[in-house]
């Protein structure tokens, strides 16, 4: 992805964005919005706080991916909202008592696997070359947000001072439920340092 | 988020400094030095009879001639926390010893040697050279953790979510 | 006189609880009863082997053992076996590959369930 031109690899996150934003709202049966849209190389310093400073619990589910397109993709959220997408699917309001059981935590899961191959699915066809894209089954996790975004930039070897990462958040209608989309490819083996920008 | 600064050392009694990623800080009592660890390490330097301590968050194993920010590599991190803690002792030799915290590897799918272990083995073999006792450790697991070292006590306290704290 | 006809027997594999749930619940809509569920490739090809059901949905992405190699494996040992890929996963590559090794349908999620619930009643007859 490093050796695209930046505009191409531009045009082409935002075409999975909008892919991943429908596929979304398909699964949750209501119109969501893309309210953020990032495609940027950053300091390692500010990837990490790239939800904001928090330092409370964020609830992230991961897919590693393999084929000739590498990396990992990871659906992050606020615990609120986690459980709010959770009382979506399940057909129930969302309430203050709402805990992490089998099923909300499925839901989330089933959520990133959903939208995280929709987005796939369209990097897959952005190129000439037919590109597979495999995903991992998602990992969920619950964890200090800095330990969690830590652990996504760092998921890749780091062969320059920054990490290239695309971010879509997703604002769904109706709730005030917000989730990111984030995806750090892998670097090229053969690129060289420096930002894509 | 603001660049880790080389060393900081906090006025308001039992100031709670939270270091960065990449970060390294030194103090002296009282004062409490804070990190979030996930695949990360936390080295944490600390001398008992004068009540110094520091603590770095290591990001890599080897800095490979780049070196900055120090906290950022094991083997820059180890010298910049000694130089840093000996200019704080002035005249009085240091007894230090080292703890170490994190390297967790949260994903399941990730292959290969973790980053988090490749920390670890750096830093052992990096306090050996330099003669600084490894006293105690909570690094691996799949959890993150919130590491903070009280440098009045000496006392380190590890807390990972859903879980109890532990002490080192 | 009425016939009695003996419901036909669906055997769900996919790791999400959540998405056995709904498929359950649309199968069951359909008139087809439930024989059992997977949660990976190895457990789906136990399961067959002890269920013999009439039809098998199959994820893709899952643990252990995935879909795809799943369907190769379930294909090679039963001939007869008849199963519809449910994934989240649709690359063209995927796709054909599937159908190459025997599956009679490919549903990319999310589906819309009146779309399920029609493929189930069609295999009904």
């Amino acid at each position: 992805m490093n050796n695209q031109p930046v505009d191409h690899v531009r045009a082409a996150c935002r075409a999975a964005a909008g892919l991943a934003s429908a596929s979304l709202s398909k699964w949750l049966s209501r119109p969501v919005t893309i309210t953020v849209e990032q495609v940027e190389a950053m300091p390692l310093e500010q990837a990490i706080g790239l939800l904001g400073e928090q330092e409370g619990t964020i609830c992230g589910c991961a897919m590693g991916i393999s084929g000739s397109l590498q990396g990992i993709l990871v659906l992050l959220c606020d615990d609120d909202a986690g459980l709010a997408l959770a009382a979506m699917l399940l057909g129930r309001e969302p309430s203050a008592d709402d805990e992490w059981g089998d099923l909300e935590q499925s839901a989330v899961v089933e959520t990133t696997n959903i939208i995280g191959c929709a987005y796939l699915n369209a990097m897959a066809d952005s190129t000439d070359s037919p590109i597979a894209a495999m995903p991992s089954p998602p990992w969920f996790l619950r964890d200090f947000a800095p330990a969690v975004m830590q652990s996504i930039v760092m998921a890749q070897p780091l062969t320059s001072e920054t990490v290239f990462l695309t971010r879509t958040e997703f604002s769904i209608e109706g709730s005030p439920a917000r989730c990111s989309l984030v995806f750090v490819p892998a670097p090229e083996p053969t690129a060289a340092s420096g930002a894509t920008e | 988020m603001n660049a880790p600064e080389a060393s900081t050392t906090p006025s308001t009694p039992a100031a709670t400094l939270t270091v960065p990623i990449g970060g390294l800080a030194t103090a002296r009592s009282p004062c409490c030095l804070r990190t979030f660890l996930g695949s990360c390490v936390g080295v944490a330097l600390y001398d008992r009879r004068l009540h110094l301590g520091g603590l770095a968050h290591v990001v890599l194993p080897d800095s490979a001639g780049h070196g900055l920010p120090p906290g950022k590599y094991a083997d820059t991190a180890v010298a910049a926390l000694v130089s840093e803690l000996e200019a704080l002792a002035g005249s009085q030799p240091l007894r230090l010893t080292a703890r170490l915290v994190g390297g967790a590897k949260m994903f399941a799918f990730q292959s290969g040697p973790a980053v988090g272990e490749q920390n670890v083995e750096a830093l052992e073999k990096l306090l050996k050279q330099a003669n600084i006792p490894l006293v105690a450790r909570d690094c691996g697991g799949s959890k993150g953790r919130r590491m903070t070292l009280d440098v009045g006590s000496g006392q380190i306290t590890i807390e990972s979510v859903g879980q109890p704290h532990t002490f080192l | 006189m009425s016939e009695t006809t003996t419901p036909k027997r669906l055997l769900v594999v996919d790791d999400a609880l959540i998405m056995r749930a709904m498929i359950k619940d649309i199968a069951t809509q359909a008139g087809w009863e439930i024989a059992g569920e997977a949660t990976n490739g190895r457990e789906c090809l136990e399961r067959y082997r002890d269920l013999s059901p009439d039809l098998v949905t199959l994820d893709i992405v899952m643990p252990e053992l995935d879909g795809v190699e799943a369907l190769r494996q379930l294909r090679q040992d039963h001939p007869q076996a008849e199963v519809v890929m449910v994934s989240a996963i649709d690359q063209k590559e995927k796709l054909s590959e599937c159908i190459r090794l025997g599956a009679r349908d490919f549903i990319v999620k999310p589906f819309d369930r009146d779309h399920l619930r029609s493929l189930f009643q069609r295999y009904l007859g």
